[in-house]
């Protein structure tokens, strides 16, 4: 469990979700809102990224390169 | 010129030239070395200013070469040089390392069979009266019945192991501690977006064991369930509605992960062919976890 995170948070944090990052998807899932989360190697989530740019999402960011201490 | 008194003479010990001298024979730091000659008998001291590794490397060692050795509390010198390893696999030299000891037996010959197998010859000795001999790591000292070997051994010593090479399996832990993620994330207003985003990427052959969906349940609002895959782990909060039973077995490869109600919640539980049983049922709250093969079940504190 990461200090000052929820269990979600810690969850998306261990997969490459920045901190300040986490707080906002938080607040999405209580306005009842989805997530679709994709991880990996740079290529997968560019993939990834052009895929779900052509799914209608309301937002999309992409996090690359974050470094998690675990 | 070596003086026939015990003690050395303080200008010509203190003197640039008696320095020099002292340490060009005796092969050490010009502030550490010691006299050419007896302090008692005044007799010249001939010494080999080398040994098997080649010649004398102390002649260049400086200050911070110089050491203790904590386990006897000598001084001790590390000579850096290159040695075979060095010259042969580019590695760092072994440090050589002297050791200092002392063997006192009855006689010389005693002595110096006690005092191990030693290199060079006893350059000379004196089996009458008060005597010393100088060999390449030796230097004895004979008394009437009594005769002393103090035993000057250079050790190779080879570097300490890095880090590395001590744990090999911390360098994969701190891969693994300190990993770098890449993430993708899109927010979807409902969940028919959210479906057709998952299959979307099921389509273009995204590997679904990288993929995460959380999303609150369409039938108990005040839970949140979500499954999150992490490599080979995977964990499931809150209650499990139908409409997530397909997101599950997508997910996890199987059937979507799931408890009866009768399982003890504090218990963790190995996995087992009863650990999909509740397939696409709505079940109690609980948060299980597959790590690999191994299924635990932990308590839910809004189960």
């Amino acid at each position: 469990m990461v200090g000052g995170l929820s269990a979600l948070g810690a969850g998306l944090y261990s997969i490459g979700i920045p901190t300040d990052s986490i707080v906002a998807y938080e607040t999405a899932l209580k306005s009842a809102q989805f997530l679709v989360m994709a991880h990996g190697t740079d290529e997968e989530v560019a993939t990834a990224t052009r895929i779900l740019e052509t799914t209608g999402a309301a937002c999309i960011a992409a996090h690359q390169g974050v470094v998690v201490a675990a | 010129m070596a003086p026939r008194s015990g003690r050395w003479p303080t200008a010509e010990r203190h003197s640039p030239q008696g320095l020099a001298r002292g340490a060009s024979l005796r092969g050490q730091a010009p502030h550490l070395a010691l006299p050419s000659w007896h302090p008692l008998s005044g007799m010249a001291l001939t010494a080999r200013g080398g040994s098997r590794w080649g010649p004398s490397a102390s002649d260049t060692m400086s200050e911070s070469e110089r050491t203790w050795c904590h386990r006897s509390g000598q001084r001790v010198r590390a000579l850096k040089r290159p040695g075979p390893r060095h010259r042969t696999h580019g590695l760092s030299p072994p440090a050589l390392i002297a050791g200092h000891r002392r063997v006192t037996a009855p006689s010389l010959d005693s002595a110096l069979l006690a005092c191990g197998q030693c290199i060079g010859d006893v350059s000379r000795s004196c089996s009458i009266g008060m005597g010393f001999a100088e060999t390449t790591n030796n230097r004895v000292t004979e008394r009437h019945g009594t005769a002393s070997v103090a035993v000057e051994d250079k050790l190779a010593v080879l570097p300490p192991k890095t880090r590395e090479e001590h744990m090999p399996w911390h360098q994969d832990t701190q891969r693994e501690t300190m990993a770098e993620h890449n993430a993708v994330v899109g927010i979807y207003t409902t969940h028919t977006e959210a479906e057709a985003a998952v299959k979307a990427l099921q389509q273009a052959g995204f590997n679904m064991q990288k993929l995460s969906i959380v999303g609150k349940d369409a039938h108990t609002e005040a839970h949140v369930v979500g499954y999150y895959n992490a490599g080979d782990r995977m964990q499931f909060w809150g209650t499990l509605g139908t409409f997530w039973g397909w997101l599950g077995g997508l997910l996890v490869g199987g059937g979507p992960l799931c408890y009866p109600r009768s399982w003890s919640r504090h218990r963790a539980r190995p996995a087992g062919g009863r650990a999909r049983w509740g397939a696409g049922r709505g079940c109690g709250g609980g948060r299980a976890e597959c790590a690999g093969r191994r299924v635990v079940q932990y308590w839910h504190p809004h189960g």
